[in-house]
């Protein structure tokens, strides 16, 4: 560490320290720290201004050709008038250029980017909630590689999403012939990832055909993530199918997340899920590649979440925007918007004190790991 | 005076003191905890994942230095995320009190982790003054909203920006925010233009962004230095926020212990009860 | 004269701005718009040293009537133009001057002002947690309700306090980012931004309009 590194260090471990004594009582040491940070951060503004706007922004273009901005430039000169009394009126054209163009900008980007936005996606979620159709589909499979006596599962096959209704887009993926040749990406990034996986058994084989020996079932696994899943009775329909590479599908299964039906669902985390099938191979199959299908289809019925956040959302409109005295219907709903109020501010404050404490620890971490750390 | 009344009058500088310890001694005796990743951290992480790899990217620098200690780490993370992907990275900011400067230092470190070279792997625009002003300007011509770059360099020699004119050449934006900028980049940049988006932001500004996130304006959100150190787990890059986690659970745990106890002292001091009987 | 001009020209720049969304941004309107964001950032930079000339005024006032605590703000003033003077020069006298790395703007940023502003905002821990210890009190239901869902969040967000809670029954982690912060929380403040949004919009019009002449000051 160099001399100035250390002196720097000093430097602020001791304003940093000066701040901190504010803690035990008021003192003149605190005061000199207070009153040169509060000038060193109206000087690092006229350094920023000078260079980004007089300079790069006015001056420069200027010079340039850019003759017209002396107007914009005069505005902003017109801004000191409010020191003198008497002119303090000419910087108010100034301040309504300034107003004007924000107001221009407010006035659609509030409504458009905001108001609408957030009024649709709760719309959206109480619409969701009447009509539990799927909205989503999302599949992806593993290959069962059957050929003259082994039996595996191909490599993790890339996650895919694709639209829905696409059941038979299992066929339309390439068959691969060997574990080199991994299926490519369909489109799109995931949003739900699915790794089929199996246990690996053994077989023997008969020419066409092959026995199976020592597999009394195989365990399809599908593990994915959706961590868009907020809501409750966020259900997932899963279809497990096997098949040959060609001809009618020898077995699919469909169950969902809620409603286990010989298949075991578990959400081993918020999102996280984990579906396995036991599938019981015939005792004899043919040579030959078998398609695993993993279809996850999810169906958000987000009944509860939806009537939490369509009723906190019109409540707390009620509560802060109705300027009718709160009596009757319009009381209980501002009643109830005061409770949802009072969850919101206490995972308000909880952050709150999170980020305070954070903010401590920032220079905590400082004073023991550089400014302790430097001398011992 | 009883117990419970001599509780309640308690001098506040004995709770500041402590804070103080709860804070020091998770520095000097280390834990290593294990943290558990939000739904909200990892959609962040998969978003920033699922940008085409050589892509250009905007990380805004938009919070201030009081805010370091939950946004730095973030940002820093960010742009290490984005760097192993090998995106251009762009930063900017519309904080006039330190923003451009923190841009110009935290891109300058990272990017010398990863060999990454000024002007032609990262660009810090730096500062404009009416963040409204700067987010419209830049949906026509980034170049005119900022002529040169933070230091003063003209963008057009900056091979970078020669391929950048507006928001059509930005594949993602990584807002990091203190304040409510990021409703701005929200309403103006995301809804108008439609530039994905995510946000780290302070642990005050979290909760308002569950309902970004809600209706996907932000593709997922980091917030403090939690969402900051489930990040850096996720990049596999551990840093100051994971170092921070230890003080930051035993001070809340000693807060919870004083609510707890400023309640006891309450009902069982007599105050409470005063205060029923009006 | 005084308040039919400001109205004039916030009228104009307003609607200009309000009506580019729906004008291609290469034509002759898309580039007025563009003029005048452009404006606003020169104008607008004004304002930053209005106040900066504003806390001198303040400052050298009291210096030079002697006021009480005037030797602190010599130290105010020292600092502003100690900030000030050598960013404003130009870096190729010295590389002292301007604002790189090296410089004395920046050396005084990164050491002095930066790491400040940092101690100031850290000092807040403090009273929160005295805050919390004295005025956090179960008073009422909704105190109530306030206080279990500060506490279960303020757990849930560390390590330590998430280990608790997941020996409890129930997955609490989830149930909380679920119905409190996804749920109640979400929908409360997606109350707030609508009901400010709104407020926003019908500001800015009643600005374009004239209607809203507040921000002008009196006379």
């Amino acid at each position: 560490m160099t001399g100035l590194e250390i002196f720097q260090i000093w430097i602020i471990a001791f304003f940093t320290l000066a701040l901190f004594s504010f803690m035990y009582k008021d003192n003149p040491l605190y005061k000199v720290a207070e009153h040169i940070f509060a000038g060193l951060t109206a000087g690092y503004q006229v350094g920023l201004v000078w260079h980004t706007v007089i300079l790069q922004k006015l001056w420069d273009p200027m010079m340039g050709g850019d003759w017209w901005l002396f107007i914009p430039g005069i505005l902003g000169f017109l801004m000191f008038a409010r020191f003198w009394e008497k002119f303090s009126w000419i910087s108010r054209v100034s301040l309504a250029f300034v107003m004007g163009v924000t107001a221009g900008i407010f006035l659609i980007s509030q409504l458009h980017g905001l108001v609408l936005p957030q009024m649709q996606s709760t719309m959206i979620a109480a619409s969701e909630a009447i009509d539990s159709s799927s909205d989503d589909f999302y599949y992806n499979q593993g290959e069962l590689v059957l050929v003259d006596g082994t039996v595996e599962i191909a490599e993790s096959v890339p996650a895919t999403t694709a639209p829905a209704d696409t059941l038979s887009a299992v066929d339309s993926l390439t068959v691969a012939d060997s574990l080199a040749d991994p299926i490519p990406a369909m489109v799109e990034p995931p949003v739900i990832e699915a790794f089929p996986r199996a246990i690996l058994g053994s077989t023997s084989s008969d020419r066409d055909s092959v026995m199976v020996e020592g597999l009394d079932e195989v365990v399809l696994r599908s593990e994915f993530t959706d961590t868009s899943a907020l809501a409750f009775g966020e259900f997932y329909a899963i279809k497990f199918s096997v098949k040959p590479a060609e001809g009618a599908p020898m077995e699919i299964v469909e169950t969902n997340v809620y409603a286990m039906n010989g298949v075991s669902v578990t959400e081993t985390a918020p999102g996280r899920f984990v579906a396995e099938y036991a599938y019981n191979p015939p005792d004899s199959l043919d040579a030959g590649v078998y398609h695993l299908g993993f279809e996850t289809e999810r169906r958000s019925v987000m009944f509860l979440l939806t009537i939490i956040i369509v009723v906190g959302v019109v409540s707390t409109l009620i509560y802060f925007y109705f300027s009718k005295e709160h009596t009757g219907a319009l009381g209980v709903a501002a009643k109830v918007g005061i409770w949802f109020i009072m969850i919101s501010f206490g995972a308000h404050f909880g952050y709150t004190v999170m980020g305070r404490v954070s903010l401590l620890i920032g220079r905590v971490q400082f004073l023991v790991e550089d400014w302790i750390g430097s001398f011992l | 005076m009883g117990f419970w009344q001599k509780l309640e009058q308690m001098d506040r500088r004995w709770i500041y003191l402590m804070v103080a310890i709860a804070v020091i001694v998770p520095f000097i005796v280390p834990a290593d905890l294990p943290i558990s990743i939000t739904p909200e951290a990892q959609m962040v992480f998969d978003a920033v994942e699922a940008v085409p790899d050589g892509s250009t990217v905007f990380v805004v620098f938009d919070y201030y230095p009081s805010t370091i200690a939950e946004c730095e780490p973030m940002a820093r993370t960010a742009l290490r995320h984005f760097f192993r992907k090998n995106c251009k990275v762009i930063t900017l900011s519309n904080i006039p009190l330190g923003g451009p400067s923190m841009a110009e230092a935290v891109s300058r470190s990272v990017a010398e982790e990863f060999g990454k070279e000024y002007g032609v792997d990262f660009v810090n625009l730096g500062y404009k003054y009416g963040y409204v002003a700067v987010m419209t300007g830049m949906g026509t011509s980034i170049e005119s909203i900022f002529p040169t770059d933070n230091s003063g360099t003209p963008l057009s020699e900056l091979p970078l920006m020669s391929k950048v004119t507006n928001y059509k050449d930005i594949s993602f934006i990584f807002e990091v925010a203190d304040n409510s900028t990021a409703d701005y980049w929200v309403s103006i940049v995301n809804a108008q233009y439609g530039v994905p988006m995510v946000c780290g932001t302070t642990a005050v500004g979290a909760p308002k962004y569950y309902a970004f996130v809600a209706a996907r304006q932000f593709l997922g959100l980091l917030g403090g230095m939690k969402g900051a150190a489930e990040y850096e787990i996720l990049i596999g890059h551990k840093d100051d926020a994971v170092k921070g986690m230890g003080a930051q659970s035993l001070v809340h745990l000693l807060i919870i212990a004083l609510v707890i106890l400023g309640n006891l002292g309450y009902f069982l001091g007599g105050t409470g009860r005063r205060e029923k009987l009006g | 004269m005084r308040t039919t001009i400001p109205i004039i020209v916030a009228f104009l720049s307003g609607l200009v701005l309000a009506l580019a969304p729906f004008f291609r941004e290469d034509n002759w309107f898309g580039g007025l718009k563009q003029e005048l964001t452009e404006w606003l950032i020169i104008v607008g930079g004004f304002t930053l040293l209005l106040g900066v000339v504003s806390i001198t005024r303040v400052n050298w006032t009291a210096v030079t009537r002697r006021k009480e605590g005037w030797g602190y703000k010599v130290l105010t003033l020292v600092a502003v133009f100690a900030m000030a003077i050598p960013s404003v020069l130009s870096p190729e006298w010295s590389t002292l001057f301007g604002r790189a790395d090296g410089s004395i703007y920046d050396w005084l940023f990164v050491n002095l002002q930066s790491p400040m502003m940092a101690t100031m905002f850290a000092t807040l821990a403090f009273y929160i947690a005295s805050a919390a210890y004295r005025a956090f009190r179960a008073r009422s239901v909704e105190a109530t309700i306030l206080l279990i869902t500060a506490t279960l969040v303020m757990l849930w967000r560390v390590p330590m306090g998430e280990w608790i809670l997941e020996r409890l029954p129930g997955d609490i982690p989830y149930l909380l980012n679920t119905y409190i912060m996804g749920g109640a929380n979400m929908a409360v403040q997606r109350g707030i931004i609508i009901g400010a949004a709104l407020g926003a919009a019908s500001m800015s019009l009643r600005i374009i309009l004239g209607i809203e002449r507040t921000y002008m000051g009196k006379g």
